[in-house]
C-alpha cells in the first residue's frame, strides 16, 4: 500500500470531511508519509478538531487502512485514488472532488453519462417519466448516474437496465450497504449488468442524514449532465442541481404540474433557467447528437408489432385526453371492458402506456 | 332385544351410538358411562323429566352405557335414545326397531333441533337404516335422498308410534327449489365501474379468487357484495355439502339454494375463521364452503391466519385438530380480498395526496404479499371515480345482475360439463399440472403467451393463472378454443399487471 | 334433649305414620338404630321401599322442618337406608322422603311431603 492510499483511507473513516483535511495537509507540501509519521502534533498544527485527531490515532494505532483494504479486498470492491488512472476525469476539476471511491462492479464504467435525480416521493408520472429518461439513455449508449434512492433515482436506473445499458449509483453509505432495504435487488442487478455502485464512505458505512448531500456533489461531477425529474423546493435534488451549476454542467428540469409540491423545486429550476425537458426523445438526441428509434434497441428483437384498430384507438384517447379510467375508456372508445383490458394489457406489454393510479392508465411519456 | 341406537358427531361425520340401559333396585340414581361430554350427562334430568310427563316414573338404580366406550360423546343429541332405552329396561315400551334416534328433549317431553341432523341422514341413507328425528330437523333431512325418516314432535309420540297407537310423519325427500341469487346490490345500482364489473363477471364463471385494490370510496365493499347476485346456483351436491357444514353448528340451510357469502372482519380469532375450538367445529371459512369468503382490509389480518389458510385454499379441505383428535371439513370457496394501495389509501389518487413514505409503502405491499397472493387469480385496481368521470359514463346505464348472472350460470354449464368426471367442477379449480394440457388452446396462443411470459416476467404459477382465467373468458364468449384476445384480456388480470 | 322435644318428636312421628297410612303406605318399621344413623320410619309406596325422615315443629319456628336435614344427615341417611336394605334383604328401588310435621295449637297438625330428597345425587 502507498502511503498516500493509507492516508487517503485513514481520512476517509476520520469523521471529517476528508477533501478539507487533505486541503490542509497538502498546503504543507509534505510528503504523504510524513502524516502519520509526525501525527497528532501536525494534526492539531492543521486545525483538525479534536473528534478527528482521535479518530485518526486510534485507526492508524490499529492499523485500520490495511484491514479496510483487506476487507475490500475480500468483498470485491476496489478503492480508487483521486490520483488514479480511472479516477473519473470529470471529477477531477470539480470543487472538493472526493479523494478516493470505493467501487463494486465495473470500473471504470465508459459512455457519456447523465445524472438524473429526483425525490423519493414523486409520483407515478414521475417514475414513469424517470424510468423513460433512463431507457432513452441506455439506448443511445449512454450510463445513467443517480444515487440510489427510492423514487426517481430507482426509476431512473431501472430504466437504464431495463433499456440494456449500465448505470452508476453514488451511495450515501459504504457500497456493501443496501439502503434503502427494498433496493437490495436492484443493486445487485447493476453490479451484475455492468454498472458500479460507488461510495466515499468507507465499508459498512451506515446511511446517515448528512451523507446525502454530500454524494449528490459526486453524482453532479461525474456526469455530463443533470436531469433533475420532479423535486419539490427543499429537497436534495436540488443541492444536486446547484452542484451541477457550480461545475458548469448543463441542468435539464422536467415540467410539473405547477399545483403540485413534488414539482416546485424542478419547475423554479425552470424559471430560473434550466433547459426544460419537454420530450425524452429530443433530450436524447440533443444530449447525445444521434436519433433515437421509438423502441430502444436490445428490447425489441425482431419487428415491433404493429397496433390493431382498437389499440390504436385507446392511444389515441389517452394520448389527446391524459389520464383515463377503464370506465372512460371503454365508453369512449365505444368498446367492451373486456376488449379495453386486452388492449391495455398488449399496449402496456410494448411500453406504450402505464398504469398511473388504481384503475387508470396513461400514455408513456417519450 | 334391538339395541337403541343413536349418533354422535365427529366433525360433521355422524357415528353411530349403542345406548343400553339397565334398571336394578338401591336409591334411586341415573348413571351414563361411555366417554359423556357435559350435555350428555345432563340428560339425566332431561330424560327423567320428560318420561316423568308421560306418567312414566323411574326408580332405581339406573345404568346407561354408551357404546363404543372409546369414542367420546357429545351433545344433548342423544336425550331420545337415552329415554327410549330407560323406558325399555322399564318394560313400558315394546321392542325398539331396527332405527336410530335422536333428539333432544324439552323437561316437558317435546323434542327439540339438534345439530347433525344431516350428518345422522346420510348416516342412516349409507347404512340403509330408518332414522328418527325431531320435526325441526325434518326439513334438513329431507335433503338427503335415500334416506328414511320420520318427524316426531315429543317423545310421547316416538313412544306412542312404538306401541302402535299412532302413526308418525314421513319426512318426503325435497329438494329445494332454486332461487335467483340475491342481487344486493344490484349491479345496476352501481354507478360505472364497467371494468370492475368484467371482472366480477369472470371471477363468477370460474370461481376464481379475485384481489380489490382501490382508494377509500373507490366502491370495493359494494362490488364484492354484489357479487352475490351473480353467483351460479348450487348443484344438488355442492347444496348437500354446504347443509352439511351448516347443520354441525345447527344453522338451518339456505332454501333458495344460494351459494354462502361470508365476510369476516381482521379482528376475528383464527379459530372462528378456520375452526376449531374445544369441540372441533368448523370455521368461517368451511361455512362459506361452495361460495365466497369476503376478507375486506385484507392486510390487516394476522401473518399466521393467512398463512394457516394457504394449504387449505388450495386444496380445499382444512384440518382442525387437537390433542384430543382431528376432523376435517371442506373449504373450497372463492376468496375475495379488498385492500387499499398503501396504507393512506391515496396512492394514485387524481384528487388526494399519498401521505405514506416510502418504507410504509414497502411494508404494506410486503404485508400483502405471501402466501394469500399466490392463489389469487384476478387482481383489480379499482378507481375512485371522480363526479366528471361518473357523469361520463352513466348515460349507459348498467347491465342488471340477472342478465350477468345467465352469461355466468351458461359459463359454468360449459365448465361442469368439460370436467365432468375428474371431480373437479370449474376452471378455477384446476390444479397446475393438469392446466397445460386440458384447456384447448388455440395455436397462436402459446407462441403469444411465450413472448408476454418473457417481456413481462411471468413465473410458471403466472402462466398457469392467465390460462385458468383465458379458459373462462373464453368460456364466457362460448368460444370453444382459447384465442389470443382472451389470454391478452386475461393478462390485464395478472398480479404486477398494476405496478408502476 | 329435653322431655319436651323428644314428647315432640313422638308425637310427631304417630301423626307421620297415621299420614303415610293414610296415603295408603304400608309402614314396615319405626325407629331403625344402626351404629351412626337411625331411621324414623321405612314404609313401602308402589312398589319403591321409602324411608321417611319426620321433622317435627312448633308453629312459628323460624326454621322450616325441612330445611333442618343437612347434608351431613343426609349422608347419615343415605348410609343408614342403605344398609337397611342390605340387612332385610330388598332388592328393589329405595328413597329417601322427608316429612315435615308443624303442629298447631287447638287444632290438627300440618304434613308436608318432600320426596326424593337425594334426586339422584348419590351414586355409589
Amino acid at each position: 500500500m502507498t502511503g498516500l492510499m493509507r492516508v487517503l483511507l485513514l481520512l476517509a473513516a476520520s469523521g471529517g470531511f476528508p477533501p478539507a483535511l487533505w486541503d490542509s495537509f497538502s498546503k504543507e507540501d509534505l510528503p504523504p508519509e510524513a502524516f502519520l509519521d509526525e501525527g497528532p502534533g501536525l494534526w492539531e498544527r492543521l486545525g483538525y478538531s479534536e473528534t478527528v485527531r482521535n479518530n485518526l490515532a486510534r485507526l492508524a494505532a490499529t492499523g485500520w487502512p490495511e484491514r479496510e483494504e483487506e476487507r475490500a479486498a475480500r468483498a470485491g470492491v476496489r478503492i480508487v485514488p483521486f490520483d488514479s488512472r480511472d479516477y473519473p476525469r470529470s471529477l477531477a476539476g470539480t470543487p472538493s472532488a472526493p479523494l478516493l471511491l470505493y467501487v463494486r462492479g465495473k470500473w471504470p464504467v465508459a459512455g457519456p453519462s447523465v445524472a438524473v435525480v429526483g425525490t423519493r416521493k414523486c409520483s407515478s408520472y414521475g417514475w414513469r417519466t424517470a424510468a423513460e429518461i433512463g431507457r432513452a439513455v441506455a439506448g443511445a449508449g449512454g450510463v445513467v448516474i443517480s444515487g440510489g434512492a427510492a423514487g426517481i433515482d430507482g426509476a431512473a436506473h431501472e430504466g437504464c437496465l431495463d433499456g440494456g445499458g449500465a448505470t452508476t449509483a453514488v451511495l450515501g453509505t459504504g457500497v456493501d450497504v443496501v439502503y434503502p432495504r427494498g433496493h437490495e435487488g436492484l443493486f445487485g442487478r447493476i453490479v451484475r449488468e455492468g454498472g458500479a455502485l460507488v461510495a466515499e464512505y468507507p465499508l459498512g458505512a451506515p446511511p446517515r442524514q448528512w451523507r446525502f448531500p454530500e454524494r449528490n456533489r459526486i453524482i453532479a461531477g461525474m456526469a455530463d449532465r443533470l436531469v433533475v425529474v420532479e423535486a419539490p423546493l427543499k429537497s436534495g435534488a436540488m443541492s444536486t442541481a446547484r452542484h451541477a451549476l457550480e461545475a458548469g454542467r448543463e441542468v435539464w428540469a422536467v415540467p410539473g404540474r405547477i399545483s403540485e409540491e413534488c414539482c416546485a423545486g424542478s419547475n423554479r429550476l425552470l424559471f430560473d433557467g434550466a433547459q426544460p425537458l419537454v420530450s425524452v426523445e429530443e433530450f436524447a438526441s440533443v444530449a447525445f447528437g444521434r436519433q433515437l428509434g421509438l423502441f430502444p434497441p436490445g428490447e425489441e428483437r425482431g419487428k415491433t408489432p404493429l397496433l390493431t384498430e382498437k389499440e390504436q384507438r385507446i392511444l389515441a384517447v389517452l394520448k389527446k385526453y391524459g389520464e383515463r379510467t377503464v370506465d372512460n375508456l371503454a365508453v369512449e372508445c365505444t368498446m367492451s371492458p373486456a376488449d379495453v383490458f386486452s388492449c391495455l394489457a398488449l399496449l402496456a406489454a410494448a411500453g406504450h402506456v402505464f398504469p398511473s393510479g388504481p384503475g387508470r392508465w396513461s400514455v408513456v411519456p417519450r | 332385544m334391538n339395541p337403541v341406537w343413536g349418533i354422535t358427531l365427529k366433525g360433521m361425520e355422524a357415528l353411530r351410538v349403542e345406548v343400553e340401559a339397565e334398571i336394578t333396585g338401591g336409591l334411586f340414581a341415573i348413571s351414563i358411562v361411555g366417554l359423556p361430554d357435559t350435555a350428555v350427562r345432563e340428560s339425566k334430568e332431561r330424560v327423567r323429566a320428560a318420561l316423568r310427563s308421560l306418567g312414566l316414573s323411574v326408580r332405581g338404580r339406573v345404568a346407561v352405557n354408551l357404546a363404543p366406550a372409546d369414542l367420546p360423546k357429545e351433545g344433548a343429541i342423544l336425550d331420545l335414545p337415552i329415554a327410549l332405552g330407560i323406558a325399555g329396561a322399564m318394560g313400558s315400551i315394546p321392542e325398539v326397531p331396527r332405527a336410530i334416534f335422536l333428539g333432544e328433549l324439552a323437561l316437558d317431553g317435546r323434542l327439540r333441533g339438534v345439530r347433525g341432523a344431516v350428518g345422522a341422514a346420510i348416516l342412516a341413507r349409507d347404512t340403509g337404516i330408518p332414522l328418527f328425528v325431531p320435526a325441526d330437523n325434518a326439513d334438513e333431512v329431507s335433503l338427503v335422498e335415500g334416506c328414511e325418516a320420520w318427524g316426531a314432535e315429543s317423545l310421547g309420540d316416538v313412544i306412542a308410534f312404538l306401541r302402535g297407537e299412532k302413526k308418525l310423519i314421513p319426512v318426503v325427500p325435497a329438494v329445494p327449489e332454486a332461487k335467483p341469487p340475491i342481487a344486493d346490490p344490484d349491479f345496476a345500482d352501481i354507478r360505472g365501474q364497467s371494468g370492475a364489473k368484467r371482472a366480477l363477471e369472470i371471477a363468477a364463471a370460474g370461481h376464481h379468487n379475485i384481489l380489490f385494490t382501490g382508494a377509500p370510496g373507490s366502491g370495493k365493499t359494494l362490488l364484492a357484495r354484489a357479487l352475490r347476485g351473480i353467483l351460479p346456483p348450487l348443484s344438488r351436491d355442492e347444496f348437500l355439502e354446504a347443509a352439511l357444514v351448516r347443520s354441525t353448528l345447527g344453522i338451518p340451510f339456505d332454501r333458495g339454494m344460494h351459494p354462502p357469502f361470508r365476510t369476516v372482519h381482521h379482528t376475528a380469532s383464527i379459530v372462528s375463521i378456520c375452526g376449531g375450538g374445544a369441540t372441533l367445529r368448523p370455521g368461517e371459512v368451511s361455512l362459506a364452503h361452495r361460495g365466497v369468503l369476503f376478507l375486506d382490509e385484507f392486510p390487516e389480518f394476522r401473518r399466521d391466519l393467512l398463512e394457516a389458510l394457504r394449504q387449505p385454499l388450495e386444496d380445499g379441505r382444512i384440518t382442525v385438530s387437537r390433542a384430543s383428535g382431528s376432523v376435517v371439513y371442506p373449504c373450497r370457496v372463492l376468496l375475495v380480498a379488498a385492500c387499499n394501495p398503501c396504507p393512506c389509501g391515496w396512492d394514485g389518487d387524481p384528487v388526494e395526496r399519498c401521505t405514506c413514505s416510502a418504507t410504509e409503502r414497502e411494508r404494506y405491499r410486503r404485508k400483502i404479499s405471501g402466501p394469500i397472493l399466490d392463489r389469487i387469480d384476478l387482481h383489480l385496481a379499482v378507481p375512485r371515480l371522480l363526479p366528471e368521470e361518473l357523469v361520463a359514463v352513466e348515460s349507459e346505464g348498467g347491465e342488471p345482475s340477472a342478465a350477468i348472472a345467465a352469461r355466468v350460470r351458461k359459463a359454468r354449464e360449459i365448465q361442469r360439463e368439460r370436467w365432468a368426471g375428474t371431480g373437479f367442477t370449474c376452471n378455477a379449480e384446476l390444479p397446475e399440472r393438469l392446466v397445460k394440457r386440458s384447456l384447448s388452446l388455440s395455436p397462436d396462443v402459446r407462441p403469444f403467451l411465450a413472448s408476454m411470459a418473457e417481456r413481462l416476467r411471468l413465473s410458471g404459477r403466472g402462466i398457469s393463472r392467465v390460462l385458468k382465467v383465458s379458459r373462462t373468458i373464453a368460456d364466457l364468449a362460448g368460444s370453444r378454443d382459447v384465442e389470443v384476445p382472451h389470454v391478452a384480456e386475461a393478462l390485464a388480470y395478472r398480479d404486477g399487471g398494476e405496478k408502476r | 334433649m329435653t322431655a319436651e322435644h323428644l314428647e315432640r318428636g313422638r308425637r310427631g312421628e304417630e301423626i307421620a305414620a297415621a299420614y303415610l297410612a293414610g296415603l295408603g303406605w304400608t309402614i314396615l318399621d319405626r325407629n331403625v338404630v344402626f351404629r351412626g344413623g337411625e331411621l324414623d320410619l321405612v314404609a313401602l309406596s308402589g312398589g319403591e321401599l321409602v324411608v321417611v325422615e319426620v321433622r317435627t315443629r312448633s308453629e312459628g319456628w323460624m326454621q322450616r322442618g325441612e330445611e333442618s336435614v343437612g347434608p351431613r344427615k343426609l349422608g347419615r341417611l343415605v348410609r343408614a337406608g342403605r344398609r337397611y336394605v342390605e340387612t332385610r334383604g330388598w332388592t328393589g328401588p329405595w328413597r329417601i322422603d322427608i316429612l315435615a310435621v308443624t303442629l298447631h295449637p287447638g287444632r290438627d297438625a300440618s304434613v308436608e311431603r318432600f320426596e326424593d330428597v337425594t334426586a339422584g345425587a348419590y351414586l355409589t
